[in-house]
């Protein structure tokens, strides 16, 4: 068993203690610390997926807010109406096996609908790269969003109630870990370095004998499942989606949180992820003392804002993000690089 | 076949305001290399500003000129403080566009609301010819469009300075070395394509009520008008244009008008598919493959 794997196991078993043991206390005594937990194991999960396809890949995604919405709304729809059947095959709601295997059902189908959209979203990838790409997987999200306000099985802009509520620490977690797992080990194995030779050098990558088509699509299939899967996460969580919370500034969330804990290094945008779940919160709570005039309240309350000003402050003086490598920023082709290395 | 007519007229003067926005793009993405997210948003703030003008008792077509005005010379302060210092890639610029955007929005709503903002009709009369409905105000949005789009492309394909961009996109160090100020055309043609974004939003105003979220409407047509007829190729912007108009306002009057957004994006995406450079290609601007 190699190191990587001991971790991974033993984090899970932790999670697991702390969910049967804890879960219900932290849930009931501390709700509101409950729910920016639940909410940053989310987050962790799409940025280190999306850091996959735009970190190590080196390609740009804009549309992950739309795979998370085809998990949201697969799973939403598959707990809605076959989950019933499916306890009362395997005996009851009451018994906490039954549900979280049905919850797993769930996700699994979530995960796999959103990595089928991927390979559709992959497809275009083929052809086109950098800012194209961009604009593409922006078009797509937004295609997923006005697809799902104008049919009516899925609430249209009513949105969507989602029965269940499985959404628990274990599962947010331990997939936000199985996540890491997957992106390090493929990253970091012979296999995997492939993806870092696309984003590196992409001609040179194929006259060395690389598919790099392949690559690319690979990468996003697996991002566009963890989305998926985030996706069904946050559906059981909220009990309650509507197209709005998949629109296009989700996308640039974790296109933010990828890009302050730095392309290619899924600790910084893990720490990220959680750091920029955290911090609005904490204006929050800073803006109701004295200390900040009435008259900047809701500035200090708006997350956009200060992830805007972020996003500036960060393309202007550090491109790389809090721990990123320099390779993963790209230059414009044939510009000959000075500093990259 | 009245009703027919009666879309067309209509759709035309949409498509020419989308054509404005797609032509702004098409300039600043295929010329200067900038991809600028927030140009919705300059959009935005020229309807804005026509809107403060009008409503503080200002003719209407001396309002355009001062929208038009603020937004270049918002655009002059993006490039110089922004865009100018990653040039070198793009694609942290777009990054930086998209929270430039974000900003814009705020500071509208914060000035003034973010209740949506109409101006009455500046001319107000309607002509009726064979039994179809001309309003004179749509009439006249129509010419002056046709007019900025004479202009742009005889200036880009037939003056000396439309030479001289050409060749310091196609080759930004060999033009240096002629002695043309290729950072000086950059800056020129982002304040260029800004003024085209708030003549754009002074004339959407006139059309239709604004509210600060519009930007983030119009910029993802405005990308798909300039993909689709080829970036840096005028006539191309108003091929896409015409296209995403017609689409538009014949399938609000012939059928499902709520999908209206997906087909403009699931027509830009088929033509980028088949046709990486566009409809009319002739790109100068960066390869999509």
């Amino acid at each position: 068993m190699t190191r990587a794997r001991l971790y991974l196991l033993l984090s899970l078993i932790l999670l697991l203690l702390l969910s049967v043991f804890g879960e219900r206390l932290i849930a009931n005594q501390f709700a509101y610390y409950y729910d920016i937990l639940i909410t940053s194991g989310i987050n962790v999960i799409l940025a280190v997926s999306l850091n996959l396809v735009n970190g190590y890949t080196g390609q740009f995604s804009l549309g992950h807010a739309g795979f998370m919405a085809v998990g949201a709304y697969a799973s939403g729809c598959w707990s809605n109406n076959l989950d019933p059947m499916l306890l009362s095959l395997i005996g009851g709601s009451t018994n906490p096996i039954a549900s979280n295997l049905v919850f797993v059902l769930s996700m699994g189908v979530a995960g796999l609908l959103a990595a089928i959209t991927g390979l559709l979203v992959g497809i275009p990838s083929l052809r086109l790269r950098g800012d194209y790409l961009a604009i593409v997987t922006l078009g797509f999200g937004e295609i997923i969003r006005t697809a799902i306000l104008n049919l009516d099985f899925l609430g249209a802009s009513r949105g969507l109630s989602v029965s269940g509520g499985y959404t628990n620490l274990f599962w947010t977690f331990g997939i936000a870990a199985l996540c890491s797992y997957t992106v390090l080990g493929l990253v970091h194995s012979t296999y995997g370095r492939g993806f870092l030779t696309v984003r590196d050098d992409e001609v040179a990558a194929e006259a060395m004998g690389i598919n790099t088509t392949k690559y690319k699509v690979i990468a996003f299939v697996v991002a566009a499942f963890f989305a998926g899967i985030a996706g069904a996460l946050y559906a059981h969580f909220k009990a309650f989606i509507t197209p709005e919370g998949f629109n296009f500034f989700r996308s640039v969330d974790v296109v933010v949180m990828v890009i302050l804990g730095g392309m290619g290094s899924t600790t910084g945008v893990c720490l990220a992820a959680i750091l920029l779940t955290i911090l609005p919160e904490l204006l929050r709570s800073l803006s109701h003392t004295s200390i900040v005039p009435p008259a900047y309240h809701g500035l200090l309350e708006n997350r956009l804002i200060l992830y805007s000003l972020l996003l500036i402050l960060f393309m202007l003086t550090r491109p790389q993000g809090l721990f990123g490598s320099r390779l993963a920023v790209r230059k414009r082709a044939g510009t000959p690089s000075q500093s990259d290395g | 076949m009245e009703i027919f007519f009666q879309q067309l007229v209509n759709s035309l003067s949409v498509a020419s305001v989308t054509i404005l926005i797609g032509m702004g793009i098409t300039l600043i993405f295929g010329l200067a290399g900038i991809v600028n997210f927030a140009h919705g948003e300059f959009l935005m703030v020229g309807g804005m500003a026509t809107w403060f003008l009008v409503s503080a008792g200002i003719n209407f077509f001396i309002a355009v000129l001062g929208a038009m005005i603020l937004v270049g010379f918002l655009g002059f302060v993006a490039e110089r403080g922004l865009f100018r210092f990653t040039l070198e890639r793009p694609m942290n610029g777009f990054i930086m566009s998209i929270g430039l955007s974000v900003i814009l929005q705020h500071v509208v709503i914060r000035l003034f609301n973010e209740v949506q903002k109409t101006i009455p009709d500046p001319i107000g009369q309607v002509w009726v010819v064979h039994g179809v409905d001309i309003i004179v105000m749509r009439a006249i949005v129509i010419a002056i469009t046709a007019i900025v789009v004479a202009i742009t492309y005889f200036c880009i394909s037939r003056s000396r300075y439309g030479l001289a961009l050409t060749a310091s996109i196609a080759d930004p160090d060999t033009a240096a070395l002629m002695g043309i100020p290729v950072r000086r055309y950059v800056t020129g043609v982002f304040i260029y394509g800004s003024v085209l974004a708030g003549l754009g939003g002074a004339l959407m105003i006139a059309l239709f009520p604004i509210t600060p979220f519009t930007g983030s409407v119009v910029i993802i047509r405005g990308f798909a008008v300039s993909l689709i007829g080829g970036l840096g190729n005028v006539g191309g912007a108003v091929v896409g244009g015409l296209l995403l108009g017609l689409v538009d306002g014949l399938s609000a009057g012939y059928g499902f008008p709520e999908w209206t957004d997906a087909y403009s994006l699931v027509l830009m995406i088929a033509i980028l598919i088949v046709r990486p450079q566009g409809l009319l290609g002739g790109t100068l601007g960066p390869k999509a493959s």
